[in-house]
């Protein structure tokens, strides 16, 4: 019977778990100019930035996941930042059938950023992987050419 | 024992069955998408593939009024698309024409003050033929007009913005796609994961707005290209899949643009 029971308890409690909602913070004004910075040095090797950025909250460790359409023959540059002070993040892509794709390393004051040239049109999956702990903004901006 | 195991052993299934499940969600739940992309990039990919002349897609003015919100929607980002056409071409004085039909449309929505000054923009760069410069105000002007939208609570009229841009990026795109005869230029018309989300959005409209006659067309048109692009690019009794493709946006936007309906 005891066993009958902690199997419901067990049930239960991994129904409740999925619905809990995600943590929010409130954005850190500034992430985004400091993107600019080097946006603004690929913009005059003639990328163009997309008008808009995906803002969110990494948690500890645990990436963030970001599906995004890139077109074949197309260069792409992926910038991203975290509110966390000396905080570097790293990022990976994988291609639409599920591996991963060589990307171009850059890095400056804490921005990092990853350089590709899609080599099939289709849905990749970008992550973005932070070293430090706790809750922290992070802002991701790309420019294509 | 038999009939602790006939007990236990569902209650077990159903325990492992919602840890994979959980687990499944909580991989899922970390993908979001970022933006749709603009057909700029689009054009980018096929510009490299195909070189296409990009004078040859242009259409005939379309109406600045239509009788129903969301059919001015869909036609608005059409005419966001045609801008892109425009620059491709380096056509200044096409730039300003379809950017002035653009005003005019974004006026009949009401969110025409957002954009006025995006007009102004516009015509200025496409007198200095800063045709970069022209692509990232076209993407900014899109973008305001769905912030005035979504601030109208008007959700729905933005994603069809996006989805009228996209099938007419898709129209123009398929025919490029033909003349090249390029296989990697058929290949940057699998785009059914994007034509899929928005679809999606679309139903996800309270159902007053998802089964309104536009909402319901252009979800229509949305599926049968979805379906149209999962096949192969020669598979087919007597058209390619960048023709028929070609030819369901065609339609569609003929019909959508056509003021009498």
């Amino acid at each position: 019977m005891k066993l009958f029971l902690l199997l419901l308890l067990c049930a239960a409690s991994l129904a409740s778990a999925r619905g809990t909602e995600p943590t929010t913070v409130t954005p850190v004004p500034g992430l985004r100019p400091r993107l600019y910075d080097i946006a603004g040095a690929l913009g005059n090797e003639g990328f163009k930035v997309r008008d808009g950025a995906w803002r969110g909250v990494l948690q500890g460790r645990k990436p963030q996941r970001l599906a995004v359409n890139l077109f074949s023959g197309n260069q792409y540059w992926f910038c991203v930042a975290t509110s966390a002070t000396g905080e570097t993040p790293s990022l990976s892509l994988r291609d639409p059938s599920g591996e991963t794709v060589e990307l171009v390393p850059f890095e400056k004051d804490g921005v990092a950023a990853a350089g590709v040239t899609a080599a099939a049109t289709g849905r990749y999956v970008l992550e973005i992987d932070g070293s430090g702990s706790g809750s922290r903004d992070f802002c991701l901006l790309y420019l294509f050419k | 024992m038999e009939q602790i195991r006939k007990i236990f052993l569902p209650l077990l299934l159903l325990a492992a069955a919602q840890i994979s499940c959980r687990a499944a969600e909580e991989a899922a739940e970390a993908i979001e998408v970022l933006t749709v992309p603009s057909p700029a990039e689009f054009f980018a990919a096929l510009d490299k593939i195909a070189k296409p002349d990009w004078a040859s897609f242009y259409r005939d003015p379309i109406p600045t009024t239509y009788p129903e919100r969301p059919l001015a929607a869909v036609n608005l980002g059409t005419l966001v698309t045609d801008g892109y056409i425009a620059v491709e071409a380096q056509d200044g004085q096409q730039v300003k024409n379809t950017g002035k039909d653009i005003i005019a449309l974004a006026r009949a929505l009401g969110v025409g003050e957002h954009v006025l000054a995006r007009g102004k923009s516009i015509s200025d760069f496409a007198d200095r033929n800063d045709w970069s410069a022209l692509k990232e105000e076209l993407d900014a002007t899109t973008n305001e007009v769905r912030m005035a939208m979504a601030a109208q609570r008007d959700e729905g009229l933005a994603t069809l913005i996006t989805a009228g841009a996209w099938l007419r990026a898709l129209q123009a795109g398929s025919r490029a796609a033909q003349l090249s005869g390029e296989e990697k230029a058929d290949e940057t018309l699998a785009q059914s994961g994007l034509l899929a989300y928005l679809r999606e959005d679309l139903e996800k409209l309270p159902e007053k707005s998802r089964n309104s006659p536009a909402v319901e067309r252009v979800r229509a048109v949305l599926s049968r290209l979805e379906e149209q692009m999962k096949t192969s690019p020669a598979e087919g009794d007597d058209q390619t899949r960048a023709a028929r493709i070609g030819k369901t946006s065609a339609d569609f936007i003929v019909s959508a643009s056509t003021k009498q309906q």
